[in-house]
């Protein structure tokens, strides 16, 4: 019993505790040490059914859980991109899904490169694509028309007041308290 | 008779102080200050143009440098100069400024000087996260309030601590800037012979005009380039000319290395997984994924989804490694897991760079151009081009393969230099060259994949 308590020790507080730090090394102890020592032991079995069981899981095809057709332009983009399709395609594909002008005020990206065929227009932007809102995805959305905003003078100002606020930090002690304390014989 | 080679005395490295025009140079009061002030005046026009310019990140002229051109010739700028990037940073050299006229420099806080790499570590992947969560690359304001916050952390240390506090324990490139650096073909090393001598020592003290070194290394113990910024006050300072420039083999460090550590190790394979996650996200697969990941969790929205995509890219590798480390040791490999998993951490270094350099020059050859025109839109110009691209796709994507190759080769001679030294025979150091080579595998697989463009 003592024994299997020691081990179990042996695993759990790998590292012995640093006199500061506790935090810090509470989130160390938590992550790195016991995955370590969990390879260690013999529990090799569990990791491998783990990974298959991963493995098994991603392996479902959920392709039908896409967006309807328009995965058939994703294909078709990959398609075009793998045959190496020459600018004229590619603008030809851009000009079939990009036709209300949103593409950034013809600054086409040489479309061979530009995820042909893709429609950005009804959700398949990928990167940052909202699967949740579309109209919180605006950072994200490449190549939708941009609507200028002016700048926030709050955040601005904020950032502003905080560095002023450290800089007059910085007077005060290099200026005032330091020179008060040299005055006193206190260096 | 001829000497058996390994006899053979080492050759001696380069010394570039010993070019006469270069040793002046680096003493002059001109390094690094000349680069520093040409690098703070961009920067200024960079922070000014993403917080006050175009929300377009098309057409901001602090997007497409920092995003477009600074991001992706860093790596390259470490793999030649070491750190020197460090020494011309506009953040450093903000603190050198806040420093001087402001600072109280009080000592390091034990704790910085303890958990700082995991620090840096954590805010690398916090970035990482958040731009993936909120977008910051591609929006202006938001890459101008992130440089934003770093100024604040930058002046907040620098009026608290001594020397560069912030970049050696908290600027969330510091890891990524240590790990390539070792990589690098710069090195700054001291003369032993002359040090021991040396009753002064201010290098790393300091003398009356020049500051000592600011990442508080002593150049005589100094073992590693991870964090030396090539800034030269060594040089300046040392009365004895004992400090060397010297240039060395790409990727020699790593596999010298006396002293590894876990967190260098640790982040070493979690920026091969963000290397995954900035590929994969940018991927025609990339819904599917979101699709597949959203099945298992039960909702649909991205934040929940991305965050478990982007653990598992940041597991995946970790774990790829420990778990060769222990078939490694199964096969006979000396030493511990955790022993083993540190030491060869290192050597996804020179993949973790090409992997890097490879997802960048996609954008910097295809929207390349953009760094013109939206310079030249400072001064009044506007211009329409038909197009952002440097070079066509397929050409991109075969320089891709090749730098992802030579990372394979950096990477697999690492690792048979590390076992080489322990004597591990070749059954043990097996599973290592499978791993590293799937890792490039799967990165050249990604690469022959359209991208999306980042401006």
């Amino acid at each position: 019993m003592n024994k299997c308590r020691n081990r179990l020790k042996a695993i759990l507080f790998p590292i012995k505790m640093h006199e500061n730090c506790k935090f810090a090394h509470y989130i160390i102890r938590i992550t790195l040490n016991p995955l370590i020592n969990f390879m260690e032991v013999e529990n090799l079995k569990k990791v491998f059914l783990c990974l298959f069981t991963l493995a098994f899981i991603f392996s479902i095809n959920v392709r039908a859980l896409a967006d309807g057709d328009h995965s058939k332009n994703i294909k078709q983009a990959t398609e075009n991109f793998k045959n190496g399709s020459s600018n004229d395609q590619a603008e030809d594909n851009a000009g079939m899904y990009h036709d209300n002008g949103s593409d950034m005020e013809g600054m086409d990206h040489d479309s061979g490169s530009d995820m042909e065929g893709m429609d950005h227009d009804n959700g398949s932007d990928m990167e940052g694509m909202d699967m949740e809102d579309d109209s919180s995805g605006a950072a994200h959305d490449h190549h939708a028309a941009v609507v200028e905003t002016p700048p926030n003078y709050k955040v601005l100002g904020t950032y502003g007041a905080v560095n002023l606020v450290f800089i007059l930090i910085g007077v005060w002690n290099k200026w005032f308290r330091r020179k008060g304390d040299l005055n006193n014989g206190n260096a | 008779m001829a000497m058996p080679e390994k006899n053979l005395p080492e050759k001696e490295p380069f010394d570039l102080l010993s070019i006469p025009v270069v040793k002046k140079f680096v003493k002059s009061k001109w390094y690094p200050g000349i680069f520093q002030w040409i690098v703070i005046f961009v920067f200024s026009i960079i922070v000014y143009e993403l917080v006050i310019g175009t929300v377009d990140p098309s057409k901001n002229f602090g997007t497409t440098m920092t995003w477009v051109l600074w991001w992706p010739i860093i790596p390259v700028l470490f793999l030649v100069t070491g750190r020197f990037w460090c020494a011309i940073c506009p953040f450093g050299k903000l603190s050198d400024i806040v420093r001087k006229f402001v600072g109280s420099k009080r000592p390091m806080p034990k704790f910085l000087r303890k958990y700082g790499i995991w620090l840096i570590d954590l805010f690398f992947i916090a970035i990482t996260y958040s731009d993936h969560v909120w977008g910051i690359v591609e929006s202006p304001r938001g890459s101008g309030y992130l440089l934003l916050l770093l100024v604040t952390m930058v002046v907040a240390t620098s009026v608290f601590y001594e020397r560069r506090t912030f970049c050696k324990t908290l600027c969330f490139l510091g890891g990524l800037a240590g790990n390539y650096s070792r990589s690098g073909a710069l090195k700054v090393q001291a003369t032993p012979d002359i040090c021991k001598t040396c009753k002064v020592q201010s290098c790393y003290k300091g003398s009356e005009g020049v500051e000592g070194c600011p990442m508080f290394q002593f150049p005589r113990t100094m073992e590693s380039s991870a964090e030396c910024n090539i800034c030269g006050n060594c040089v300046k300072n040392c009365p004895n000319n004992s400090v060397k420039i010297t240039t060395r083999v790409p990727t020699k460090e790593l596999w010298g290395l006396k002293n590894p550590k876990l967190e260098h190790a640790s982040l070493a394979a979690v920026i091969m997984g963000i290397v995954f996650v900035q590929n994969i996200t940018m991927l025609e697969p990339w819904q599917n994924i979101l699709s597949a990941i959203g099945s298992v969790t039960g909702t649909s929205s991205y934040v929940v989804n991305f965050t478990i995509a982007f653990i598992i890219a940041m597991a995946l590798p970790i774990l790829l490694l420990l778990g060769t480390a222990k078939l490694a040791s199964l096969l006979g490999m000396e030493g511990s897991i955790k022993k083993n998993f540190t030491r060869f951490g290192y050597a996804i270094i020179p993949l973790d760079l090409a992997g890097h350099l490879a997802h960048n020059l996609f954008h910097i050859f295809t929207e390349g151009k953009a760094v013109w025109f939206n310079s030249i839109r400072l001064f009044g110009v506007d211009s329409n081009p038909a197009s952002l691209s440097l070079a066509p796709t397929p050409t991109v994507q075969m320089i891709q393969y090749i730098v992802i190759l030579i990372g394979l080769v950096g990477t697999s001679y690492v690792v048979y230099r590390m076992g080489k030294n322990k004597n591990t025979a070749f059954k043990a150091m097996l599973p290592y060259y499978v791993l590293m080579t799937v890792l490039a595998i799967t990165n050249i697989y990604l690469f022959s994949l359209p991208m999306m463009h980042r401006v």
